[in-house]
């Protein structure tokens, strides 16, 4: 996996040389299918966990008195840590499956050797254009996640602590600095650019034949999830100090 | 066995000294502990069509491989019009590919592209023809691999497996290479399908003076196309002659290969002509 990373740094570097090379194609496709066709499904989950999680803390909070702390709650989980984290989940779920499954059946049925035989090269053709489709795309999955994750949070502060929206949305600002916002959103982009590594490292490498397919997809999706998993735990450690 | 380096050996110092489009020299290749190619020594020459026969698992394919430089060999060395492909970087390789046109085994063409596409995809890459050319380059290509433009924005799910062929022949030829190999290119296809197949390849082996290599079962393919046939068996090349020589050549496989095919093309005869005197057909042998 380092050696195909290593691999996709040099054909960067060199498009960096010929423009004109660029799969622009394909990074669109990318965005498109990675990004705006995940929109409905990272909403739904965005929302529900909002509300669930709005809901048990605001149960704690109000024994405690601690009532107005929900926005301060919501908003740092959220928006540094739930909806990367969410967007990742999904991402390696949805997106990372199908990218190794679909580099996985151009390897069985001969697609990849024959463009091999033809000179082009399945990381400046496939997985690049991945790696950068995912780092564009996952920051406004991120973004897109936080906002209905508040949403559900702040509907879950009403029902549960008569927190009224307006309230909510008027101290989010103050009581959660933009770093914490960036610092998710720029955890999005890590997250996606490693899903899309991971998912063609295992799609290139998959047996070529039906039973490899399945296991190489179920590896692929096992592993980008516990090295976003793992890459977090030490973004939260590095970065503790941030935003305090 | 013994007799088999001789045989290869005569045919090569046959006729003045040919031109070579493909030199396999002392190539040797193991999978883990296993041998699949046992000191290969073969020349294609240009112009030619080169046939290549062997048992299941006899490494057919990978040799045809190994000549496309998708896979090293572990020993030897195999040359292409000259040049080494197991020495070759990204620019080369991608050179090379515009004198080697393949048809696999399936056609291997690219699920998400249109017939189009997938024809103008190896011109688009070496930027082999100017942009407004493409068009007319494409479907006049098509046209010569037998396929009706009309079809060219269908997607490869849509087609046959005989138009799958031809889609794969049309982005074979379509750089206008030297060589071209080809993969069981009549296997799954129906008797008529097949035929149409080996017509088309003949038709455009002459228009475009291509050098063919070819892998098959098919003894109509051989017939239809081969100008030498080379035997892979026991891991080692055992003759390479005309279609005559090595249908005569005494190894096992060689007589049970053509043997088992004579004896299926008299039956299939005996029938034909039993149904057009509407005779009844004989009972199928058990042994069989």
């Amino acid at each position: 996996m380092v050696g195909l990373q290593g691999d996709v740094t040099l054909t960067g570097l060199n498009l960096l040389r010929s423009p004109a090379e660029v799969p622009w194609r394909e990074i669109s496709a990318t965005i498109y299918r990675n990004g705006l066709q995940a929109l409905p499904i990272t909403a739904l989950i965005g929302f529900l966990i909002g509300i669930v999680l709005s809901y048990l803390a605001g149960q704690q909070l109000h024994d405690f008195g601690a009532d107005s702390f929900i926005v301060n709650l919501m908003g740092i989980a959220t928006l540094r840590e739930l909806g990367p984290l969410l967007a990742a989940i999904l991402n390696a779920g949805r997106s990372g499956s199908s990218m190794t499954a679909q580099i996985g059946v151009m390897r069985v049925t001969g697609e990849l050797e024959a463009m091999a035989v033809m000179g082009i090269s399945p990381t400046q053709r496939l997985v690049l254009p991945r790696m950068i489709g995912q780092v564009v795309a996952m920051p406004l999955v991120v973004l897109w996640t936080d906002c209905l994750a508040v949403l559900g949070g702040m509907l879950g502060a009403k029902l549960q602590l008569g927190v009224a929206p307006a309230e909510f949305i008027h101290q989010l600002p103050q009581v959660v600095p933009a770093v914490d916002l960036w610092f998710g959103v720029i955890k999005g982009a890590l997250f996606g650019g490693l899903v899309a590594l991971v998912s063609c490292f295992f799609g290139l490498r998959i047996r070529p034949d039906t039973e490899g397919l399945a296991q190489g997809t179920t590896q692929s999706v096992v592993t980008s999830l516990t090295l976003v998993l793992m890459l977090d735990a030490v973004l939260a450690i590095v970065f503790s100090s941030l935003g305090q | 066995m013994s007799e088999a380096p001789q045989v290869v050996q005569a045919v090569q110092v046959a006729d003045s000294p040919p031109r070579l489009a493909i030199e396999v020299d002392g190539v040797w290749t193991r999978v883990g502990g296993a041998v699949i190619h046992r000191d290969l020594r073969l020349q294609v020459r240009l112009g030619e069509v080169l046939a290549i026969i062997g048992d299941s698992g006899s490494g057919k394919t990978t040799l045809l491989r190994e000549m496309l430089g998708l896979i090293a060999p572990s020993e030897g060395q195999i040359r292409l019009l000259g040049v080494d492909m197991q020495h070759l970087n990204a620019e080369q390789r991608k050179k090379m590919g515009t004198h080697c046109g393949v048809v696999f085994q399936n056609g291997a063409l690219f699920s998400a592209l249109s017939v189009f596409d997938n024809v103008a995809l190896p011109v688009r890459e070496a930027r082999f023809w100017p942009e407004e050319l493409l068009e007319d380059v494409v479907l006049v290509t098509l046209e010569k691999a037998g396929i009706n433009p009309a079809d060219a924005n269908k997607l490869p799910a849509e087609l046959s497996g005989g138009m799958i062929k031809r889609v794969a022949l049309a982005r074979a030829i379509v750089m206008e290479p030297e060589l071209m190999f080809l993969d069981e290119p009549t296997t799954g296809l129906a008797p008529d399908q097949a035929h149409a197949i080996i017509k088309q390849v003949a038709l455009l082996k002459q228009d475009y003076d291509l050098t063919v290599v070819m892998v098959t079962h098919d003894v109509d393919a051989l017939v239809g196309l081969a100008d030498r046939v080379a035997v892979l068996a026991e891991q080692q090349l055992v003759t390479v002659g005309t279609l005559c020589e090595v249908a005569n050549f005494p190894h096992p496989f060689v007589q049970s290969f053509f043997l088992d095919k004579k004896r299926r093309c008299e039956k299939q005869r005996v029938a034909e002509f039993r149904s057009e005197l509407r005779l009844p057909q004989p009972a199928v042998s058990t042994e069989e």
